[in-house]
């Protein structure tokens, strides 16, 4: 399967807006217009125990395995779509 | 791969030991140890007792070969991982001092996580790291330019050669590790626990606070780089001879009902979290979860580490009724790692017990007056129980003068399980310690009778999920900041709406200029995200504008009244415009 970074950042943006929308729907980033471009660390402010469970939903959708170690140097996600596309078997 | 079950034969002992080798001595004796479980809740590594001993003797000959001189540190990167015992254990047996750092990293931080742990591996001045694969990369970054013996993985200390000494494991009056309070990144302070100190505690812990027996068994996923997980953990269920089944923090966090399914599978007896690890699960449960569980055998849930909240524990109590979860199973703790790990526990078997007190009185006067019919507005506090049998308590006024029962006060703790100060840091450690050995825990609370009620946890240490953060280094943080001023900048934390703990920092700027000052907010909070993953409310004060003391020191607590009356009134100015705007309309 070989999604473009595009695609995959799309993909992305849909399972974090929906991420949100559903389980913070009274917190400042669920009101956020979020974009590829978007910085999850700076714009949304996202805590610690959302990054995990966004990661969560990222790995089932993708059916990867990610490792968490990685994430420190993901800010955008843009980032986490290249990161997700090698992350994915060939 | 089984899972360590209990002992058959060993009796229980909790007391009689020297030092911590000789714990481990006597529970590897027995058929109990620790059990690792991975991502997806299947059992990874199995590490008995004996196992740990005899791993741990090897590794020590291979340490002393390496050159360590007695006391020398040891830094270990803290996942949650057998090569930490492997490690803290080593060090016992070859007399040098284990140090515990952090593993969890956030989003986007790596550049302040090696910081982090470079301030820390500073502070103790460590000779030797070790860190799990995950880290190493993070670790040869933070050890550049220090002068280590070494730096490495559990594999590179298995490939260096075995020295042939007699052991000489730590003694009684020398340190068993040291700890690091917080996430803080100007002053990392490290606690200092002898082997006689952490010995005192755990045997309290065990007979007093839990009244352990052969029949139990541990569930945890708290780290180990915290107090509840290093010491209530690993060290608890080791002075107990039993068994404990692990997971991972980060594991924790994203498939939160794998600790429920470990509790319930393994027949699991005592597991503790912070309030939010429990609200965690709770939110994250369905229906059909709850049916397949068996929770009736989690005869201890203890809670602590941060201002015990009851609304979203009884939730959590009611949601699990149908697993056979007992709400008389919380245990309300009170405990920090000055103490070694706690302080005081609530009865057993008894659940939650609420305080509901009169609310204005107590912000008036700092009287707990139990409300009645007329009480307008009321705050619920949980009682933490009476206080282990080593330790005194005194609750004092701001002037040193004891106060009567149910008056909110400075709590103090003296006994055998404080610690002997902040690791090569006599500055911090006379601020917190006096000459005759009372800790000032920087807590307040009120006593009923012998029971201790807690209503903030540590006026200046701000405590987020369990985390704690200096406001000294939120403010060392905003003040990089272009436009805002040298000490002109208070952190303190809030109770939010959901009763979370909120942290602000108020800031003192001149800029009038809205987009301007729009900056400075985005600026210092994004930098305080990308340091602690936090949220901070951010409020700007015009220069000057901050309260000080007389010796000109600033006051966080005059700050955060001065910004909750603010923030009344501002509220009550919304409600008087809206109420005017509809009247006009």
């Amino acid at each position: 399967m070989n999604k473009s970074i595009e695609t995959v950042g799309q993909n992305l943006v849909e399972i974090l807006t929906e991420y949100l929308k559903n389980n913070w729907a009274d917190s400042p980033s669920s009101k956020q217009t979020i974009t590829p471009a978007t910085n999850m660390v700076t714009e949304l402010q996202l805590d610690s125990f959302q990054v995990m469970e966004f990661m969560l939903e990222v790995e089932d959708h993708f059916d990867i395995v990610i490792d968490l170690e990685s994430l420190s140097d993901i800010q955008t996600i843009t980032d986490l779509a290249s990161f997700v596309i090698a992350a994915q078997p060939e | 791969m089984s899972p360590t079950q209990k002992n058959h034969k060993l009796p229980v002992k909790v007391t009689g030991y020297k030092n911590l080798v000789e714990v481990l001595e006597y529970a590897a004796q027995g058929e109990t140890g620790y059990n690792f479980y991975d991502g997806r809740g299947h059992l990874s590594t199995v590490l008995s007792y004996s196992e740990l001993r005899d791993d741990a003797m090897v590794l020590a000959q291979r340490l002393i070969r390496l050159g360590c001189e007695r006391g020398a540190r040891v830094g270990i990167i803290a996942e949650t991982d057998p090569m930490f015992h492997r490690f803290f254990f080593a060090c016992q047996y070859a007399g040098l001092i284990p140090v515990a750092l952090p593993a969890g990293i956030q989003l986007g931080a790596h550049g302040a996580y090696v910081g982090q742990v470079r301030r820390m591996l500073k502070s103790c001045g460590a000779s030797v790291v070790v860190a799990p694969a995950t880290h190493s990369k993070f670790m040869e970054e933070a050890v550049q330019g220090l002068d280590l013996l070494m730096a490495g993985t559990q594999g590179d200390f298995d490939a260096l050669p075995v020295a042939d000494v007699e052991f000489e494991p730590l003694g009684e009056d020398e340190p068993a590790y040291l700890q690091y309070t917080s996430g803080s990144t100007s002053f990392p302070r490290g606690v200092e626990i002898t082997q006689k100190t952490v010995l005192n505690n755990l045997m309290e812990i065990a007979r007093y606070g839990l009244k352990l027996t052969a029949a139990d068994r541990f569930v945890s996923w708290l780290p180990f780089y915290h107090d509840m997980g290093l010491v209530g953990f690993i060290l608890v269920p080791l002075i107990g001879q039993l068994s404990v089944d692990y997971l991972g923090s980060r594991t924790f966090a994203m498939r939160p009902r794998l600790w429920l399914k470990l509790l319930s599978d393994n027949g699991g007896t005592i597991s503790s979290a912070p309030t939010f690890g429990y609200a965690l699960c709770a939110r994250r449960l369905r229906p059909s979860d709850v049916e397949s569980y068996d929770l009736s055998k989690w005869r201890a849930a203890c809670v602590g580490a941060e201002r015990i909240n009851p609304e979203p524990l009884q939730e959590f109590a009611d949601i699990l009724r149908a697993s056979g979860f007992d709400e008389k199973a919380f245990v309300a703790c009170y405990g920090m790692a000055e103490c070694v790990l706690a302080t005081s526990f609530a009865p057993l078997d008894r659940g939650l017990a609420v305080d509901v007190v009169d609310r204005v009185l107590m912000a008036e006067t700092g009287e707990a007056r139990p409300s009645n019919g007329n009480t307008v507005s009321t705050s619920e506090y949980v009682d933490c129980g009476k206080l282990l049998p080593g330790f005194e308590f005194l609750i004092l006024d701001d002037n040193g003068v004891e106060l009567e029962n149910r008056h909110c006060g400075n709590i103090y703790l003296k006994g055998p399980s404080v610690m002997r100060g902040y690791y090569r840091d006599d500055k911090a450690t006379s601020a917190v310690l006096t000459d005759d050995g009372w800790l000032n825990t920087g807590d307040i609370g009120y006593r009923i009778d012998n029971h201790l009620v807690i209503t903030s946890r540590s006026k200046d240490v701000i405590i987020i999920k369990g985390r704690n953060i200096w406001p000294y280094d939120l403010e060392v943080l905003a003040q990089r900041t272009g436009g805002v001023k040298l000490g002109g900048v208070a952190a303190f934390s809030v109770t939010g709406s959901s009763l979370e703990e909120q942290a602000v920092l108020v800031v003192e700027t001149r800029e009038k200029d809205p987009a301007s000052r729009q900056h400075i907010i985005e600026e210092v909070s994004r930098s305080i995200h990308a340091h602690f993953g936090i949220n901070v409310l951010i409020d700007l004060t015009p220069r000057g504008t901050l309260p000080r003391t007389s010796s000109g020191k600033l006051s966080r607590s005059q700050s955060k009244q001065d910004y909750l009356a603010r923030k009344t009134l501002e509220g009550v100015e919304r409600s008087a415009a809206k109420a005017g705007e509809k009247q006009s309309a």
